[in-house]
C-alpha cells in the first residue's frame, strides 16, 4: 500500500503542475508526457497486485470491485488514448450535402462507410430578459411566467418572438395598457433598446438557448436510409460511431457542429466507472474495516 | 431575499452560540434551515429551474444541507455531540452566498438539461459539507491535543474519519457521474484542460491518500497532512476555481 500511496501522491503533484495557469491556459501538455503515462501504468500494476494479494471473499467485495473498477478505467482510458478517433466538423442544412468522409488531423480522410446528412435542425430559446438602465443603476429584469414584463411606473410590456429558418430572430415588444390593449413599442432584431418616459432605458438582452436538436439521415451503400434525432445530452449511435451535437450557426442556422467519435475503450471505461462507484459505496457503507 | 438569508445566517449563529441548551440550539438550527429552504424554493421558482447553476445558488443549497446531514449522522452514528460544527458550517456557507455576486437571471443551458445534473451537484454538495465538518472537527481535535493531551481527541478523530467515510462514496459518485455526463454531451469523459475537473480529481485523490495512510501503519503519521491538503484542494475546487479568472474552467462556466 505504501507504493500505491507514493504513486498517488506523485500523480497529485503532476496534476497540480498541470493546472498551473500560464498565458495560453494551463500546462495540460504535462498529461501527455511519458513520465505521467508511466505513473498511470505503475498505478495500474499496483491495483492489479492489490487485487491478487487479497483472496476474493464476499466481505471484501467492495474492496475488489473498487480496485477492479479503477483498473478498468485505466485500461479503457489507455485503449482510448491509442485508438480513439474523434473529429468535429460542420454539417450543413442541405439534404443534398452528404458527408461520407471525415477530415483527420494529419490531412487524411477517413471513410465512414455510410453517408451522413443533416435533414432538419431546430433551436428553441427562453423568453428574453431585459435590462433596465438609469444613470448609476443597472437592473436586470425577467419577463413573468404570464408573459408580461411589469416594471412598475414604467409600465407593462409583452414580448413576442418569431423564428424563421435562415433569418435572424425577430422580437416585438408591446406596451400593454390597463385595458389590455397592445401598442407596438419596438420591433426588430436583437439588442433593441427603448427610452421610457421616466428616464429609464429598456434594453432587450441577447436570448439564451433552451435546447437545440437535429435530425440526421444515414444513407447506406445500398441507398437505404435511417433517420435519428440528436440533441445535446442525446448523442446518436450508428455502425460503431457516436455523433454529438455541439453547437450551431447562431446567425443563420445554416449548419451545426457535430463531433463523430469511435472509441473501442469507451465501454471498458463505463464498466470501470460503475464498478468503482459501487465498490467504493460497498467498501465504506458496509462496515468493511479491512485495508 | 438577501434580508431573509441574513435572518437565516443569524439564526444559525444563534444556534451555535446556544449549544449549552441543546433543545433550543436544535430548534434554532431547524428554523434556520427552514428559512434557508424557503430561499432555495424561491430561487427555484424565480429562475424556473433547479437552482444549482451558479455559485450563489449552490452556496444557498449547501447551507441547507447541513441539517439533514447532521440528522443522518445522529441517527446512523449516534454522534449528536457533533451539533456545534454543523450550524457554524451552515452559517459560513450562507455568509459566502451573501457576499457572492448573484445571477438571478440564470437560464439552464442545453448542456445542463441532463439526468446527471441534480445527482452530480447534490452528491458533491453533501460530500463537501461533510468534509467541511470533518475538517472543522479535526482542527478542534488538534487544538485540544495541544492544550491537554486528552484521549477524547482520539474519539473525535475517529468521528472525523467516519464523516469522511460517509462523504467519500458521495464524492466518488459526483466525480464519476460528471465523467458519464461529459461523455454524453461532448464525447469525452475527461478533459485535462478543464481546471474544475482536474482540481476535483486532485481533491478526490488526496482524500484517497488520507484513507490509505490511515490504514497503513508506516504511513499513519501522514494522515493529518493528507487531510489538510485534501481540504485545501476542496476549497480550491469549490471556490477558487469558480471565482478566480485565471483558474477558471471553460466547460463548467455556463455564461
Amino acid at each position: 500500500m505504501k507504493f500505491g500511496i507514493c504513486i498517488l501522491f506523485l500523480l497529485v503533484l503532476f496534476m497540480l503542475a498541470g493546472v498551473i495557469p500560464v498565458s495560453e491556459g494551463a500546462q495540460t501538455v504535462i498529461f501527455r508526457t511519458p513520465v505521467f503515462i508511466v505513473l498511470l501504468v505503475l498505478l495500474a500494476i499496483s491495483l492489479l497486485v492489490c487485487l491478487f494479494k487479497r483472496k476474493p471473499k464476499l466481505p471484501f467485495l467492495g474492496f475488489h470491485l473498487s480496485h477492479l473498477g479503477a483498473l478498468l478505467i485505466l485500461i479503457g482510458g489507455g485503449i482510448s488514448y491509442m485508438k480513439e478517433v474523434r473529429v468535429s466538423f460542420p454539417l450543413y442544412v442541405d439534404e443534398e450535402s452528404i458527408v461520407r468522409e471525415l477530415p483527420l488531423k494529419n490531412r487524411k480522410f477517413m471513410d465512414l462507410g455510410f453517408g451522413l446528412t443533416l435533414k432538419d435542425f431546430d433551436v428553441s430559446r427562453y423568453k428574453p430578459d431585459f435590462a433596465l438602465y438609469k444613470p448609476e443603476t443597472v437592473q436586470k429584469v425577467r419577463i413573468s411566467p404570464r408573459g408580461i414584463l411589469d416594471i412598475g411606473p414604467s409600465g407593462r410590456f409583452r414580448v413576442k418572438q418569431l423564428f424563421e429558418k435562415g433569418k435572424p430572430p425577430r422580437y416585438t415588444v408591446y406596451l400593454v395598457s390597463e385595458t389590455n390593449e397592445e401598442v407596438v413599442l419596438v420591433e426588430g432584431s436583437l439588442a433593441e433598446q427603448h427610452t421610457l418616459k421616466d428616464g429609464y432605458v429598456l434594453k432587450l438582452l441577447k436570448p439564451v438557448d433552451r435546447q437545440y436538436s437535429a435530425v440526421l439521415r444515414f444513407t447506406a451503400d445500398d441507398n437505404s436510409t435511417v433517420e435519428r434525432e440528436m440533441s445535446m445530452n442525446k448523442p446518436v449511435d450508428f455502425k460503431g460511431w457516436r455523433f454529438y451535437l455541439n453547437s450551431y450557426d447562431p446567425q443563420l442556422l445554416s449548419y451545426v457542429m457535430v463531433t463523430a467519435r469511435r472509441d473501442p475503450g469507451r465501454k471498458i471505461v463505463i464498466i470501470g466507472i460503475f464498478a468503482l462507484m459501487i465498490g467504493v459505496a460497498m467498501k465504506f457503507y458496509s462496515g468493511d474495516t479491512s485495508g | 431575499m438577501d434580508n431573509i438569508l441574513i435572518i437565516s445566517l443569524c439564526i444559525y449563529l444563534l444556534s451555535f452560540l446556544s449549544l449549552r441548551k441543546k433543545y433550543v440550539s436544535m430548534m434554532l438550527f431547524l428554523f434556520g434551515a427552514l428559512i434557508n429552504i424557503l430561499v432555495i424554493l424561491w430561487n427555484w421558482r424565480f429562475i424556473g429551474h433547479p437552482p444549482f447553476g451558479n455559485l450563489y445558488h449552490v452556496m444557498v443549497v449547501l447551507g441547507a444541507c447541513f441539517l439533514p446531514v447532521y440528522l443522518v449522522m445522529v441517527v446512523h452514528k449516534k454522534i449528536d455531540w457533533l451539533a456545534c460544527y454543523f450550524p457554524i458550517a451552515a452559517a459560513l456557507a450562507i455568509f459566502l452566498a451573501l457576499i457572492l455576486k448573484k445571477d438571478d437571471l440564470w437560464h439552464q443551458p442545453p448542456a445542463l438539461q441532463s439526468i446527471w445534473f441534480i445527482p452530480h451537484v447534490v452528491s458533491y454538495i453533501v460530500s463537501y459539507s461533510l468534509a467541511t465538518v470533518a475538517f472543522l472537527l479535526s482542527v478542534a481535535t488538534l487544538l485540544k491535543k495541544r492544550v491537554r493531551n486528552s484521549c477524547e481527541a482520539d474519539k473525535k478523530e475517529e468521528v472525523s474519519y467516519q464523516l469522511l467515510a460517509f462523504a467519500f462514496p458521495l464524492m466518488t459518485f459526483g466525480l464519476l457521474s460528471g465523467a458519464l455526463w461529459a461523455d454524453s454531451i461532448w464525447g469525452s469523459y475527461w478533459s485535462w484542460a478543464d481546471s474544475k475537473e482536474t482540481w476535483s480529481l486532485i481533491t478526490w485523490t488526496l482524500y484517497l491518500i488520507y484513507f490509505h495512510c490511515r490504514k497503513t501503519p508506516q504511513m499513519r503519521r501522514y494522515k493529518d497532512i493528507a487531510h489538510v491538503l485534501a481540504f485545501l484542494a476542496l476549497l480550491t475546487t469549490f471556490l477558487l476555481v469558480s471565482l478566480l479568472p485565471k483558474l477558471s474552467s471553460s466547460l463548467h462556466s455556463y455564461r
